[in-house]
């Protein structure tokens, strides 16, 4: 299993970046997340998405749908990739510290 | 010598019959597979553009009536004219089809042989100048069969050799008993080509030696066409340990895989066959599996000796 | 470049040599704009330390480096082990008889080989030949598994070595395949390299444990555990359905609502779940058009009952027959007269005709294909359409699932000819179309970076054969639609649309046929098919 220091703690990964103990997250691995992808500050928009994405994830077991997370969260597609460079599921998902999403999505 | 060849030539005849059954029994019968046929199917009514009857299911299985008759002559057909090959891989099927033809041609020649020593012991000569029709045909048909099977034979074999070395992507996937078999198949070739143009050019010693392998009465035969019925007899042992049982294994390939669409109706013997199946028990080793149990069991999630509800 | 040939015996090379490489400009053009290079993501300095890397740049599998000789003599051991149970009659019954005619008749001519998308699409590399594995793994079956098969190669029947990257190499090349089976299509003696592929995938799977974790762990054994490889547990399966049918109501004014475990409905549809997240239109347009044509049909919320996919079809039986017998199951204890099928090819494959001679009794339940689901609802005359709504360009992709290994060819086609004014065919198509390249489990495989390989290698051609059909408007102006009634094919043109930029530089989308269908229905007003992004 890979391994990735964020923001002073060690980390199990996926070979994507993605952490594999979403446990262990915390508010500083996000922002440390996100300044790997060149946002340096994470805005209160940020914070929207990643909150929802998190807390739908420890309710469901499973990201949300993106129409899902476009309606709670307000934000358009467009907006979420300005946000997320790599989007919802590359990016937003990841900074949340839930893992990739598998199965035909 | 003579009554050696004779020998040769019935317990050559007997082993490949033998063998070849042995091989054809294994194979069928080996258990009912999963479905994994692929379309087209040529046995389907809507075949031709690929279409199978699933398309028609909305009364289940009710469209389902094929026959195999078309999916056999089908592949009799291509036995004798390698289209396929002719479309998709010309160059090979140049050496290819002549090799073939050359043992599809000895092998008719070798049946005139022996009808044609059946007749010869009914009282009617075979020749050139035979009164009687049939005479003449056994005679024409016995020459022209050998001579092109021979030639045939022998450019294919070469021409294989030849096309299997420079070919690099042939080459890499052939093993030294490939280039045996070619040799191997030239030299039968070969010596019949010598055999007929320095000791036999009509084939009549090689008739004579037939009627004698019938009537279990040997004739003597020169050096040459004794040394051609020899490499052939080998050549019929042989085979077996070769892939030439492609000829027979491709209508099972075809029939009872590529095209085997039979549904597994209530009732039927696929049905039994598979509830029989289910019954073996597995063995495979990862973990996922838990193994120790029956087909059935596992794939329930049943623990050995639980009865069903 | 002169291109690399490769031996069979090269598959023995010492276990961290790279076998081969794919550089970008070996690969066959791409018509602009797609023709600029980008080249082509290898492994990160660490991810070559912890994984292996001997076959072509490429990990699809993220296999880790053993530990020691030990290890590695471990799993040599299970390969010979797994070699000689995939030739018993109790261990692999359900293959053994086709596996063995193409094993010992192959003519090794390699007319099938320019057959083979990835073969092509390569420049036509030696390690991607159809035959390259299965050749080396009949000859392992040969020496290893058969009496006597020692003697036999060393006197030149041929001979490869069983080492450790051997093994290795096989387990990563069998996921360069994507079992689309064009190849058995063409061989003239019917040897399918696909087949024994999927044989050694298998060995993997059943005997060492090895499978790709998207189509294993987090694939079928999710699946069995929770109900979806997406993870999706039945409560969550409808809360979004009916977040989808609001939505739709909402937007369009028609109200919808999906049934749900109706007892002795007509019909249990059984969708992918990956559907409802990555590509929801197709659900929703399943629900209008059942609802508008009247059909009595439910959706199942027991697990696995709203996730048709199965997986095992790509790697390993004994999972493949648990979930078809599970679904066979939901389906007889809601008492309906058949399952119908979700535009998802393997699904088809799995439930219809593999799982035929796994289900016995009253679970051999009849089983509809989506094709014709869809096209008795067309034509059955309780819905009003307007062509001319869908006047735009489409084409139609083939799932080699639906098409090729299940004859279900035409269906589609009449409803696209009728719906569709501007409907063009790919060529070549129907049971000799090409591959989407996600083929054989692949498109839901994307560890370290595999994507890279599947959407410029296994892709490239019906990349191609995409931009030609559309090449009398191929600009961005002109919306396209390419329907692929596949959720596999959907996420591989996923995939590789977003990579190459298609909707942005040629403004070609993907999606399936039951969004067409709606789209061109005179009741709803909204335009159902945009190209905006998804």
């Amino acid at each position: 299993m890979a391994k990735m220091e964020l923001a002073g703690v060690m980390l199990e990964v996926d070979e994507h970046g993605f952490m594999q103990e979403t446990n262990k997250w915390n508010e500083d691995i996000a922002r440390a997340y996100g300044a790997k992808e060149g946002i340096n500050e994470l805005t209160e928009e940020h914070w929207t998405a990643i909150n929802y994405l998190r807390n739908y994830y420890l309710a469901n077991g499973i990201c949300p749908m993106i129409r899902r997370l476009i309606k709670e969260t307000g934000f358009s597609l467009k907006k979420l990739y300005d946000l997320f460079p790599e989007g919802p599921a590359n990016s937003a998902c990841k900074w949340s510290g839930v893992p990739k999403a598998t199965g035909c999505v | 010598m003579n009554i050696f060849l004779v020998a040769l030539t019935y317990f050559a005849y007997i082993f490949i019959i033998l063998m070849y059954a042995v091989k054809v029994i294994k194979i069928a019968r080996l258990p009912v597979h999963l479905r994994w046929e692929l379309y087209p199917v040529i046995s389907e009514p809507k075949g031709r553009y690929g279409s199978a009857y699933i398309e028609d299911e909305r009364e289940w299985r009710k469209n389902h009536g094929k026959t195999v008759r078309k999916g056999i002559i089908y592949l009799l057909k291509e036995n004798l004219k390698f289209s396929e090959y002719f479309k998709s891989n010309r160059w090979y099927w140049l050496v290819l089809f002549p090799w073939h033809i050359g043992f599809i041609l000895i092998i008719v020649f070798h049946i005139l042989c022996f009808f044609g020593a059946l007749v010869m012991i009914a009282g009617n000569p075979v020749a050139a100048d035979s009164v009687y029709i049939l005479g003449k045909i056994f005679y024409y048909g016995i020459l022209v069969c050998g001579v092109i099977s021979f030639i045939t034979g022998a450019f294919g074999s070469a021409g294989l050799i030849i096309k299997r070395l420079a070919d690099r992507d042939l080459r890499a996937f052939a093993t030294p008993q490939n280039y045996l078999n070619y040799v191997f198949t030239l030299v039968v070739f070969l010596s019949g080509i010598y055999a007929w143009i320095f000791a036999d050019p009509t084939f009549y010693q090689y008739r004579e030696f037939w009627r004698g392998v019938v009537t279990l009465n040997p004739v003597s035969v020169e050096p040459a066409t004794a040394a051609h019925i020899i490499l052939f007899d080998m050549f019929l042992i042989y085979l077996p340990f070769t892939r030439s049982m492609h000829y027979i294994t491709k209508f099972f390939a075809f029939l009872w895989v590529r095209w085997d669409d039979r549904p597994n109706f209530r009732g039927s013997k696929v049905e039994s066959d598979i509830k029989g199946l289910l019954d073996k028990p597995v063995s495979w080793s990862a973990p996922h599996i838990k193994s120790g149990r029956t087909w059935a069991e596992i794939v329930t999630e049943k623990k050995h000796d639980e009865k069903t509800p | 470049m002169t291109k690399k040939h490769l031996k069979l015996t090269d598959i023995s090379k010492e276990g961290d040599v790279q076998l081969d490489e794919v550089n970008i400009d070996e690969l066959i053009p791409l018509p602009p704009p797609y023709d600029k290079n980008e080249g082509l993501k290898q492994l990160t300095d660490d991810q070559k330390v912890r994984l292996v890397n001997n076959l072509d740049g490429f990990s699809a599998l993220a296999l880790p480096k053993p530990k020691d000789k030990a290890e590695e003599n471990k799993y040599i051991g299970q390969f010979v082990a797994g070699l000689k149970k995939l030739l018993s009659k109790e261990n692999n019954w359900t293959f053994l008889q086709p596996l063995l005619l193409s094993l010992d008749y192959c003519a090794r001519c390699q007319t099938c080989s320019d057959a083979c998308t990835v073969y092509t699409a390569s420049g036509k590399k030696d390690i991607y030949r159809p035959t390259y594995r299965t050749e080396i793994f009949r000859r392992l079956i040969n020496k290893y598994a058969k009496s006597g098969g020692k003697l036999r190669a060393a006197l030149g029947a041929g001979n490869i070595e069983i080492n450790w990257g051997t093994i290795s190499r096989l387990y990563e090349l069998s996921y360069r395949c994507t079992l689309c089976r064009r190849c058995a299509q063409i061989c003239p003696l019917g040897v399918d390299n696909a087949l024994i592929t999927r044989e050694l995938r298998k060995l993997f799977s059943q005997e060492l444990g090895w499978a790709p974790k998207e189509l294993h762990e987090k694939g079928t054994v999710l699946q069995l555990e929770v109900g979806s490889p997406t993870g999706m547990r039945p409560a969550v399966a409808i809360d979004n359905i009916e977040f989808l049918d609001e939505d739709f109501t909402e937007s369009t004014g028609i109200k919808v609502a999906t049934p749900w475990d109706k007892e002795g409905a007509d019909v249990l549809l059984l969708h992918s779940a990956g559907d409802i997240l990555s590509f929801p239109a197709s659900v929703i347009a399943f629900t209008v058009l059942c609802n508008a044509a009247g059909i009595s049909w439910t959706l199942s919320s027991e697990a696995p009952g709203y996730d048709g996919v199965n997986y095992g079809l790509f790697y390993d039986d004994i999972q493949l027959a648990r979930i078809v017998t599970k679904h066979a199951q939901i389906a007889r204890k809601l008492k309906v007269k058949k399952i119908v099928m979700g535009e998802c090819g393997h699904e088809h494959k799995a439930l219809i005709t593999v799982a035929d001679r796994l289900l016995i009794g009253d679970l051999n339940i009849p089983r509809q294909d989506a094709m014709s689901f869809l096209e008795d609802i067309v034509f059955s005359g309780k819905i009003k359409f307007d062509p001319s709504k869908n006047n735009f360009p489409v084409t139609l992709h083939d799932p080699c699932n639906v098409v090729r290994n299940l004859g279900i060819v035409e269906p589609q086609r009449r409803i696209l000819r009728y719906l569709c004014p501007q409907f063009r065919e790919m060529t070549p198509h129907g049971v000799d179309n090409y591959c989407c390249g996600g083929g054989g489990g692949l498109s839901v495989m994307s560890d370290v970076n595999f994507t890279d390989w599947k959407v410029n290698v296994s892709g490239r051609m019906k990349f191609i054969q995409i931009l030609e059909a559309f090449a009398d408007q191929p600009g961005p102006e002109v919306g396209k639609y390419l329907c692929a009634p596949c959720l596999n094919c959907k996420l591989q043109f996923k995939d590789m649309f977003k990579y190459y930029g298609a909707r942005e530089k040629s403004g070609i989308i993907c999606g399936g046929l039951a969004e067409l269908i709606v789209n061109a229905m005179v009741d709803v007003k909204k335009p159902f098919i945009t190209w905006d992004e998804e």
